[in-house]
């Protein structure tokens, strides 16, 4: 995907052709199928970090309400006066250490990872495309291999065409 | 969103079930001491019963 941004980039760049309308509409062609592809890539990944997430809920679940219902039920009983302090003070570490490991690597800590995960995949390329002057940036976590900005900037140098502003006439 | 929502669901539900054991697990300190002043008290009582029941004895 990176790549075929970068061909496109460099299709633009070595031929300088903003001023061609049929490379440039070939190179928004390019960018918006990878764009495309992005948001595919995208939205397969997210969904395989749910899974994980879907997969362990039920046990997690089960697991936890588990726990919560037999601590509630042995503060009942050592409330009573029903279990002398050996035995409430073994039930307790059992059900401790069963609460430590729901919510362990292979718990609710692997859940909370893959919410931060997903987020990363949903939200990150799109706050990159949003917060782009204008101009599409697709390669997400290494922003700076490219931006519109030097685009233009190499865009005046070669052709020193630029607007009243200072801005290069042609944008997009 | 769409998995970002239902994940996060997910993991709200389990935090709040997580809140509700750990602050169970606090109190049950709290239970504990009174199971064993329970146990105290009671072995006080017993106490100067057995005395006197050995005193008797003897």
């Amino acid at each position: 995907m990176r790549r075929r941004i970068r061909d496109a980039d460099r299709h633009l760049t070595e031929n300088a052709t903003l001023l061609n309308p049929e490379a440039y509409r070939q190179y928004r062609q390019e960018v918006t199928q990878a764009q495309a592809a992005a948001v595919t890539f995208a939205d397969k990944a997210a969904k395989r970090r749910y899974e994980i997430i879907s997969e362990r809920r039920t046990d997690l679940l089960q697991d936890m309400c588990g726990v919560r219902d037999q601590l509630a039920e042995l503060a009942k009983e050592g409330r009573a006066g029903r279990i002398d302090a050996a035995e409430y003070t073994a039930r307790l570490e059992r059900l401790s250490a069963a609460y430590d490991q729901a919510m362990g690597a292979r718990g609710v800590q692997l859940v909370s990872d893959a919410v931060e995960s997903i987020a990363d995949i949903e939200q990150g390329p799109r706050q990159v495309l949003a917060t782009d002057d204008g101009a599409p940036n697709l390669y997400g976590d290494r922003p700076e291999e490219w931006s519109p900005a030097d685009y233009f900037d190499s865009f005046n140098d070669r052709h020193g065409a630029t607007d009243r502003t200072g801005h290069p006439e042609f944008s997009f | 969103m769409a998995y970002l929502d239902k994940a996060k669901k997910v993991q709200d539900d389990l935090q709040r079930l997580a809140d509700e054991i750990s602050t169970n697990l606090a109190g049950a300190e709290d239970v504990l001491t009174g199971i064993e002043d329970r146990e105290n008290r009671r072995g006080a009582r017993r106490g100067p019963l057995r005395d006197r029941v050995e005193a008797a004895r003897q």
